[in-house]
């Protein structure tokens, strides 16, 4: 058996005549929650719904566990799918509602009693049985959509931005609900997504897209601490990004032809050195704002030659006032060179 | 105070303007009650008379079912026609409602006295049962009610979701539309069948033009009696519009029960 | 895409059927003469004839009338109904669509219990020794009976639009100290004059497409646009489709355009605004 759960390869998606998704390929392994993240209207949607069997006209090949699947329609894919909204049948209790896929398959009425009865004592949702959705909390809706698709062991399960209508705080909590089942029940999800903190969060790996491309594929500390264009180290995080002449302007080295960009994490400034002092960049200036965000505070830093830098340090001793003239360090080693 | 004195005048202005357009419909009402009314400021007396003479009248029974028949009918024509394209236009392919929009339009640039004119043109002399016709175009000339009825009916849920859910779930388009939409869009189809009864229901101006007096309709017959007795026409017309207050009313009460499950829903989501 | 062609048939059907095939008919119809010869004879006859030509003139200043009087009392009613209870609201709304719908042979038999000749109206005019009070059966008249449906049609047009005004507004202008008539001249009225247009287009096509009170009330004997065009389906001594199918198409035209043009600046204004 192969580690891979699905496989895309060259897909190419027209939409009303747009080319939206062009030579798209990726691979997502068995058992592990992958993030699509991307700005809306980068595809992440439209690719999902090409795997699901939704859209209508798909060039290139969807593989699932080796199989070659994008031929097929959506009913015959064994693929479960989580919407935004949940897509609950309202008509239906929440019994029915799980166990509506096992009777599509016209399964015996005792196997579907026995396993709806297992996947809601899962989910945590035995006593809500007979409940109607529009009786349910967001958490519960969210737990029946988890166990209507899971009833069926599909071999993948993608979900659609399921938290973007939802509470900061709720978010949390239900992003978290996910990534636990998704492990307990050793699930293969992917998971789109706008947010890049809800990415970071809970997948094991991120597919970071724009413009219907993959930009970039890794774990969620691979692509915060070496994004490999400046779309992503601008969509990711909170990144300085420099010019070869703006990191020179610093007193870094660089060769004379050296037209990369570089970027610096704010929360790599100390304010002292450890060793050797050659190993480190040193940039002095003033303190131009502070935003106090708790557990953290943010500066707005403008160097002695003009150039504004962001630089974060953990709520551990007194914040520096506005205007306080003060030198921070780099290691040479945190300055990462990125792709145009 | 400005507030209060704005709810005053607005008391008053919505009185006059009731009082104005229930004028004609009480004078109706109480004629129907009067013994005679004839160049009286109210009636000489009041009677049950002209009720219990329309009731036995086999003319009013039999326009009275002629015009349930039409409205059935037609409804049906109507839900048949128009529930695909909404539900289509709803659950795949929202760009078609802007090319639908004319539909909204079309009883003002078109409405049924000038359609008549090309019907009678086309049909009158082909071998094609009038009736048909008729029942065909009372079913066009509803289409903008019963469109934007059934189309308010799609509001409520996400049903492109509901429906791909079904879909991914293992139905068939078919069966997914019967099991997962239908159920969910009942009362609004309803109250779009409501609507379309109504409309053909009191139907006149192609029932008369392209049947003239072959099919009498409610209509058609409370005109004649118009003509000729006119506390049996009065009487006539209180039935009628109670008929419509009775479709109101149930409306109403739709609504209403409707708006209620909304708020609560609403307060359902936001506890957790 | 045979999905796509399943679910349009019946509707597409329908549509050909009774709207496309006819109107064509109707337009091609109206170019020929009672012989069959293509020829515009049917146009000559309802310009240069004084009956027909009163006929268009009658339609325009009925509705015209109608539609504008209709417009001030729906406006003033659709901000008064704003100002009640829900429950009331909503309760008159539904009076209001239903007297709509009460329109035609109903009403004009209700206004003739009320003012016809034998009616309540004459009975007080004439103790009071009042004559020449309003005749039912005449141009005024009707212009007065359309009142009757063109004014709760406003209403339903416009409440929506007035109850949808942000209560904001009024706010925010309070605070800024500005007067409620500088707030209705400078930010409400701008923002419902479109809709204004729109119902206005609306309520006068309404009144110019009624066929079913006028007829019930005066039979043939008022002549306008679509009674003219009854008669000339109908009557026995004059029927002449294909005149009929010149009124009807000169209808159709001039009422795509209005609505059209309503739409238009419906919409420049949207722009602007947005």
């Amino acid at each position: 058996m192969s580690s891979i759960s699905l496989e895309v390869k060259d897909l190419a998606i027209n939409l009303s005549g747009n080319q939206v998704i062009k030579d798209m390929n990726f691979k997502i392994k068995k058992n592990t929650l992958t993030t699509f993240l991307g700005p809306s209207g980068s595809g992440k949607t439209t690719v999902l719904r090409a795997i699901a069997g939704l859209n209508q006209k798909i060039a290139g090949k969807i593989l699932l566990d080796d199989t070659e699947i994008q031929n097929l329609a959506a009913n015959q894919r064994n693929i479960g799918m989580i919407f935004q909204s949940y897509a609950l049948f309202p008509n239906l209790s929440v019994f029915e509602n799980v166990a509506y896929g096992l009777r599509v398959r016209k399964e015996p009425k005792a196997t579907i009693k026995e396993k709806v009865d297992a996947i809601l004592k899962t989910v945590n949702l035995q006593d809500k049985e007979q409940s109607y959705p529009e009786n349910l909390s967001g958490g519960q809706k969210q737990r029946v959509a988890i166990a209507r698709a899971m009833v069926l062991e599909p071999k993948i399960l993608l979900l659609d931005e399921p938290l973007s209508a939802l509470d900061a705080k709720i978010r949390i909590e239900l992003r978290n609900q996910i990534r636990e089942y998704q492990q307990r029940l050793g699930i293969t999800m992917l998971f789109v997504t706008h947010d890049q903190a809800e990415a970071m969060a809970i997948s094991d790996e991120i597919i970071v897209m724009d413009n219907g491309k993959v930009q970039q594929q890794g774990s969620p500390l691979e692509i915060y601490t070496h994004p490999q264009n400046i779309f992503i180290a601008k969509f990711i995080g909170n990144h300085n990004i420099l010019d070869a002449a703006q990191l020179r302007s610093l007193g870094v080295e660089l060769a004379e032809n050296d037209k990369s960009n570089f970027i610096i994490r704010p929360e790599l400034f100390q304010i002292s050195i450890t060793g050797d002092s050659s190993d480190y960049m040193a940039v002095s200036g003033k303190v131009k704002n502070i935003s106090i965000l708790g557990d953290r505070f943010e500066y707005r830093f403008i160097t002695e030659n003009g150039l504004e830098l962001k630089v974060e340090f953990l709520n551990q001793q007194q914040a520096f006032m506005i205007e306080t003239a003060i030198t921070f360090y780099v290691k040479k080693d945190n300055i990462e060179r990125v792709g145009i | 105070m400005e507030k209060h004195i704005d709810r005053i005048i607005a008391k008053i202005v919505i009185t006059l303007i009731s009082i104005y357009l229930a004028a004609p419909i009480v004078a109706t009402i109480m004629y129907s009650f009067a013994k005679s009314w004839v160049n009286t400021i109210l009636p000489d007396g009041w009677t049950f008379e002209w009720y219990l003479q329309l009731i036995t009248n086999s003319d009013f029974l039999s326009a009275l079912a002629r015009s349930i028949i039409l409205g059935f009918v037609t409804t049906i024509i109507a839900m048949c026609c128009f529930l695909p394209v909404v539900f289509y236009a709803n659950v795949y392919d929202e760009s078609i409602k802007a090319k639908l929009r004319f539909i909204t339009v079309l009883p003002f640039t078109i409405p049924g006295i000038v359609l008549v004119t090309g019907l009678v043109r086309v049909y009158a002399n082909l071998p094609v049962p009038q009736m048909l016709v008729l029942l065909l175009a009372i079913s066009l000339l509803s289409l903008p009610v019963t469109y934007q009825a059934l189309d308010n009916a799609f509001i409520a849920h996400d049903f492109r979701a509901m429906f791909e859910q079904a879909l991914i779930l293992g139905d068939s388009p078919i069966k997914a539309f019967v099991k997962v939409v239908i159920p969910n869009i009942r009362v609004g189809m309803f109250i779009a069948m409501l609507l379309t009864f109504t409309n053909a229901f009191g139907e006149y101006v192609l029932t008369n033009i392209i049947l003239g007096g072959n099919y009498e309709t409610l209509k058609i017959y409370m005109y004649r009696l118009m003509q000729s007795n006119g506390q049996a026409s009065s009487v006539l017309t209180t039935v009628y519009f109670f008929f419509l207050a009775i479709i109101s009313i149930i409306m109403i009460a739709i609504m209403k029960w409707q708006g209620s499950k909304k708020a609560e829903e609403v307060e359902d989501t936001k506890k957790l | 895409m045979s999905t796509r062609l399943k679910i349009f048939l019946p509707f597409g059907l329908l549509i050909l059927s009774v709207l496309v095939i006819p109107v064509c008919v109707m337009l091609i119809s109206s170019l020929q003469n009672m012989d069959g010869g293509l020829s515009f004879s049917n146009y000559h006859q309802i310009f240069f004839s004084r009956y027909y030509r009163g006929a268009i003139y009658n339609s325009i200043s009925i509705s015209l009338i109608t539609s504008v009087v209709s417009l001030v009392v729906s406006m003033v009613g659709a901000w008064g109904l704003t100002k009640l209870s829900l429950s009331t609201k909503n309760i008159l709304i539904t009076v209001f669509n239903m007297s709509s719908s009460f329109a035609g042979v109903p009403l004009a038999f209700s206004l003739i219990i009320l003012f016809g000749n034998a009616g309540v109206f004459k009975a007080i005019t004439s103790t009071l020794h009042i004559h020449d009070a309003l005749n039912i059966y005449s141009v005024t008249g009707m212009t007065f009976a359309y009142t009757f449906f063109e004014i709760p049609l406003g209403i339903m047009f416009f409440f929506p639009v007035l109850d949808s005004l942000s209560k904001e507004w009024f706010e925010v202008s309070d605070v800024l100290g500005a007067s409620k008539t500088f707030l209705i001249g400078k930010v409400i009225f701008p923002i419902i004059l479109p809709n204004i247009v729109e119902v206005f287009v609306l309520l006068f096509a309404n009144a110019m497409g009624t066929y079913e009170t006028a007829y019930a009330l005066m039979g043939n004997n008022l002549v306008s646009i679509p009674t003219v065009i009854g008669s000339l389906i109908n009557g026995e001594l004059i029927a002449n489709v294909p005149l009929a199918c010149a009124f009807a198409t000169l209808f159709t035209v001039i009422m795509t355009i209005i609505v059209w043009l309503g739409n238009r600046v419906t919409n420049i204004k949207g722009r602007r605004i947005s």
